[in-house]
């Protein structure tokens, strides 16, 4: 790796960990003394603001600091969240300016005013544009967790229809898991859960605390029927925090026309990644395959340096050498410096050494040396994921999306916490070389229906089904990558299973679950919501 | 030194040291032996003292092959935020422990301060990599 991609990393890292800063020469004063004023369009550089706090933190904080809170007022936190936007948010220009002393009750708190500090518009689909505004306590932020382990049983269930007749079953399964463990598997279906049916159960409290459960330890029935299966079994299966696996499976399928390696990938999100992919790609290079199938389904992003890693390990040094994986926009204001960091905007590369999230530094990464790759998609098909496909096609790598239309996420941010909140607004596209980052409704194969149409690109629709073990030549997004990759030809296209809300015994009418995991299954898996 | 002295030492170096069998007193690099809910928990606890307060959820497996252990800001997104976490700019913050025993004490100790939080009511073991390894420190 050159010396410019390493310095390009550490400035990515300096960004990382450095608080928000910079913001634009003031027009307002502001004096310690009293309260912030509002004019409208005069905007004070958020630093008069910064940790100005209704309740200012004491003690010491996670790096063994003090916190730097002090006595404010939420009008304090409110001209921050005000001023911090107006400098950072990728379309300032988009937010209605309004002044915080005399917000309605409804927005009082500078979480509820930070809510109403974003665009309006809509994609082309009609979904929301910012998708991603979002405010969380600090605490909750900065949770610690060991190799991405979540609180679950280890296994991820899909939701085919959450209305009666309801059908669930499961995706995938973590190895070492209480699912593992009662031998659970891909394709097994629920029939009860701590004894209401759920297929037609009306008892939907007790269906959503069995699905999702919250403490360490707790303990669940369930009846399943494995695939294939007539009989039914009971598993009793106990809640902890469980390690994720980010490859869930690699193989070589030899076929008339040359060999296809197949790659699972479910998450860039832990520092593993990198090791599993190192290893990974060089098992599958020492087999020389003529093609690629990802499978990126369940992948929801993470790390924008691995992705870029895995650009490289696609596409090797011939075609990805020295070429831009992402390029950074900011807002208009922002042209040349980050605002964030103060560092000079450098463009991404493709990545083609180890940077030491999991293995050794500045090692070279294998790589397959192809300049087509076919990526199974799903609307969980997220964030770095999609920044991968945005990548290759900008070094014209041809990339094929056999699935569902991706989630649609070209932007980021630098989650920034202010007097104990953590704000994430939008900041910055991603672009690639070409200068292409507008997918905001997400890549969907070039004969994609539904309510939600990203760029088109080369490739087929195809439903997931969960009938065959992920990998298999007969699993239906697999097998249609290969049709495809033989014959040019889509399979019939099938109508998404869209479920309306609100219905008697919809498992989401429980408030709960609105903001919980269900909803977001829902959607991971790629069912439109007829109210969306 | 007197010979008083030198009986004083002996008798002093007998009670610290204590017999051949006692195991010694440093602190060796160990693994879980039963990891639980309960184990959990304290190992939770004490990551969270050394972070002064932030909530740490180390998963079941954590210690168990290894008696080091690097620990990372949960990037699973919020519910309602689906995609919030899915691009991560730089490289993450690590927070390294290690899984320490002396005699029948585990201990979780902090690289950053060096501090070692005893953990009640957990068993580990001296892990197999630190008595090879000590094999060659003699």
């Amino acid at each position: 790796m050159s010396n410019k991609k390493l310095s390009i990393l550490f400035v990515l890292t300096a960004a990382l960990l450095s608080a928000c800063g910079g913001g634009e020469s003031s027009s307002q004063t502001v004096s310690n003394d009293s309260a912030p004023t509002w004019i409208q369009g005069v905007f004070a550089s958020e630093s008069n603001f910064k940790n100005r706090c209704e309740a200012p933190r004491t003690g010491i904080d996670i790096n063994g600091d003090s916190y730097t809170d002090q006595t404010g007022s939420k009008l304090y936190e409110k001209h921050w969240l005000r001023s911090w936007s107006n400098n950072t948010y990728l379309w300032y220009d988009e937010i209605v300016d309004s002044n915080p002393a005399t917000t309605p009750t409804a927005i009082s708190e500078p979480e509820d005013y930070f809510s109403t500090l974003k665009t309006t518009a809509l994609t082309t689909s009609g979904r929301a544009r910012d998708r991603f505004h979002f405010a969380q306590d600090t605490t909750e932020y900065q949770q610690q967790t060991s190799g991405g382990a979540t609180l679950s049983y280890g296994a991820r269930l899909s939701l085919l229809s959450a209305t009666p007749p309801r059908e669930a079953r499961i995706a995938y399964i973590e190895p070492n898991s209480p699912a593992a463990a009662a031998n659970l598997s891909r394709g097994a279906e629920i029939i009860t859960i701590d004894g209401v049916n759920f297929v037609n159960g009306a008892d939907t409290a007790t269906l959503n605390a069995g699905l999702f459960p919250k403490t360490d330890g707790e303990t669940h029935t369930f009846i399943v029927r494995d695939l294939g299966q007539t009989d039914t079994r009971t598993v009793v299966l106990q809640a902890q925090v469980v390690t994720s696996e980010p490859v869930k499976g690699t193989r070589v399928i030899n076929t008339p026309s040359g060999k296809v390696a197949y790659l699972a990938l479910n998450t860039f999100g832990t520092r593993s990644s990198e090791a599993a992919l190192v290893n990974a790609f060089t098992q599958l290079a020492a087999h020389a395959p003529d093609d690629l199938v990802i499978d990126l389904r369940y992948n929801g992003g993470g790390f924008l340096a691995i992705s870029a890693q895995l650009g490289h390990m696609i596409a090797g040094s011939a075609l990805s050498g020295g070429r831009v994986f992402e390029k950074t926009v900011f807002n208009s204001k922002h042209k040349t410096v980050n605002p964030v960091t103060g560092e000079a905007i450098n463009p991404l590369p493709f990545i083609d050494q180890t940077i030491g999230f999991s293995v050794t530094a500045s090692q070279s990464l294998p790589s397959l040396n192809l300049n087509r790759v076919f990526v199974l998609s799903s609307g969980s098909t997220c964030s770095a994921s999609e920044s991968l496909i945005n990548g290759l096609r900008g070094i014209d790598v041809d990339v094929v999306l056999i699935g569902g239309t991706t989630c649609g996420k070209p932007y980021a941010f630098y989650s920034t916490d202010n007097c104990g909140v953590t704000y994430s607004t939008i900041q910055f596209r991603g672009e690639n070389e070409k200068g292409f980052g507008d997918y905001a409704d997400g890549f969907s194969p070039i004969n994609a229906t539904g309510s939600v149409i990203g760029e088109r690109i080369q490739g087929c629709q195809v439903t997931e089904d969960i009938l065959h073990p992920l990998g298999d030549e007969q699993e239906i997004m697999l097998k249609a990558a290969l049709d495809y990759r033989e014959t040019g030809l889509c399979p019939a296209v099938v109508a998404e299973r869209g479920v309306a809300i609100d219905v008697e015994g919809d498992l989401r009418n429980d408030p709960r679950i609105i903001r919980r995991e269900l909803l977001e299954q829902i959607r991971m898996d790629n069912l439109r919501l007829a109210k969306q | 030194m007197s010979p008083l002295k030198i009986m004083l030492l002996v008798v002093a170096l007998v009670f610290q040291v204590g017999c051949g069998s006692t195991p010694p007193k440093q602190l060796q690099a160990a693994v879980l032996t039963q990891p639980s809910v309960a184990t959990s928990s304290v190992l939770n606890a004490a990551a969270s003292r050394a972070l002064n307060g932030v909530r740490v959820s180390l998963a079941r497996d954590a210690l168990t092959q290894s008696s080091d252990m690097q620990i990372e800001r949960m990037t699973q997104d919020p519910a309602s935020a689906r995609g919030l976490n899915g691009r991560l700019m730089g490289v993450p913050t690590v927070y390294r422990f290690s899984l320490k025993r002396r005699e029948s004490d585990c201990f979780l100790v902090y690289e950053k301060t060096g501090q070692a939080y005893p953990l009640e009511g957990v068993s580990c073991k001296v892990s197999a990599a630190w008595i090879e390894k000590s094999k060659f420190l003699v």
